[in-house]
């Protein structure tokens, strides 16, 4: 049987290989190596610690957003806030007299007290006989009833 | 150079007085054989050269779990070889181009190589031995240019002895037939 390196022996050229190299690559290769390994060895070492706070590390980045973001909503509400008073002048004094318990008839006293030139109504008799004559209503059956 | 065998070589990088000796014989002793398989792989010289660095960055870092069930050899070899496919992938990923373009540009690389300094028929050759598909032309190169042993072979692709005999019958008998052809 052929052997195979028969069989191409023409296409080799002996031993001569065609692939060729940079002068003094192997002589320097191993040098080359060694440092990369150097660098290689720094990121490893700081992906290492990246990696392993990498959890540690998202907590307080979070943590800092939300804290962010909260003294600014937090400003953004009191500029927007408006001074509104919830009691009246009244109201306030008598809180301030510490009157808890209060009674209705002081109560309606109050609101009451400060009305000026309340117009009174006056029913005279006469008028209401006249409207019950003119509505045609017995004045008889209304003194019954009552 | 002195060479040292496996055993001897483990001993000394785990020892962490000499790891970066025994490293630098390793690489020494190693670089060659690992240089010319992935250059056949992948042809230009800065790939190689670059896809060597990878190759024994993973073993500087690897070779302390090393469990000695295969040969140290083996197992370069192994890491070389798949460093040099994961590097055709990705190329292909890159370029978005199919195997067969890949191995047209590198065609067409060694035209151009400024480190390919064949003759005309050796061009010929090499240009038959890239139209291989990708497993074939690894075994090819492994068995007729590295002179490797079917059994080591077998544990480096991970394939039976049969399927790698059977294999590298059918590259030799594509090349001859291309070279007949052309």
């Amino acid at each position: 049987m052929e052997k195979t390196s028969d069989i191409f022996k023409n296409y080799e050229n002996g031993e001569n290989n065609p692939f060729k190299v940079p002068k003094d690559y192997f002589e320097e290769f191993p040098t080359i190596i060694q440092s990369k390994i150097v660098e290689n060895k720094k990121t490893l070492l700081q992906n290492r610690l990246f990696f392993n706070f990498k959890p540690q590390i998202a907590i307080a980045f979070a943590s800092i957003i939300i804290i962010f973001f909260s003294f600014i909503s937090y400003n953004l509400f009191l500029e927007n806030k408006s001074q509104v008073p919830l009691i009246s002048d009244e109201m306030k004094e008598i809180i301030e007299l510490e009157t808890y318990d209060i009674d209705e008839e002081f109560l309606l006293y109050a609101l009451f007290e400060n009305e000026e030139n309340k117009e009174e109504i006056v029913i005279d008799n006469s008028d209401l006989i006249n409207y019950l004559m003119q509505n045609e209503i017995d004045y008889n059956i209304i003194y019954s009833e009552l | 150079m002195l060479e040292y065998s496996d055993t001897e070589l483990l001993k000394l990088f785990r020892n962490e007085d000499s790891k970066s000796y025994a490293f630098n014989l390793l690489v020494r002793q190693y670089q060659k054989i690992l240089y010319w398989h992935i250059r056949k792989i992948v042809i230009n010289h800065e790939d190689t050269n670059d896809i060597l660095q990878e190759t024994f960055l993973k073993i500087w870092f690897g070779l302390e779990k090393f469990r000695a069930d295969s040969k140290l050899y083996t197992w370069m070899y192994r890491i070389a070889t798949n460093e040099a496919l994961s590097f055709l992938k990705q190329k292909r990923r890159k370029y978005l181009l199919p195997i067969v373009d890949v191995e047209k540009s590198m065609m067409n690389s060694l035209e151009s190589d400024a480190f390919f300094e064949g003759d005309e028929m050796q061009k010929i050759f090499q240009l038959a031995i890239l139209k291989l598909p990708q497993k074939q032309r690894l075994v090819f190169n492994m068995k007729y240019f590295d002179e490797m042993k079917y059994e080591d072979m077998s544990k480096i692709l991970n394939t039976s002895v049969g399927a790698l005999k059977a294999s590298y019958h059918h590259a030799v008998k594509k090349i001859k037939l291309f070279l007949e052809s052309d």
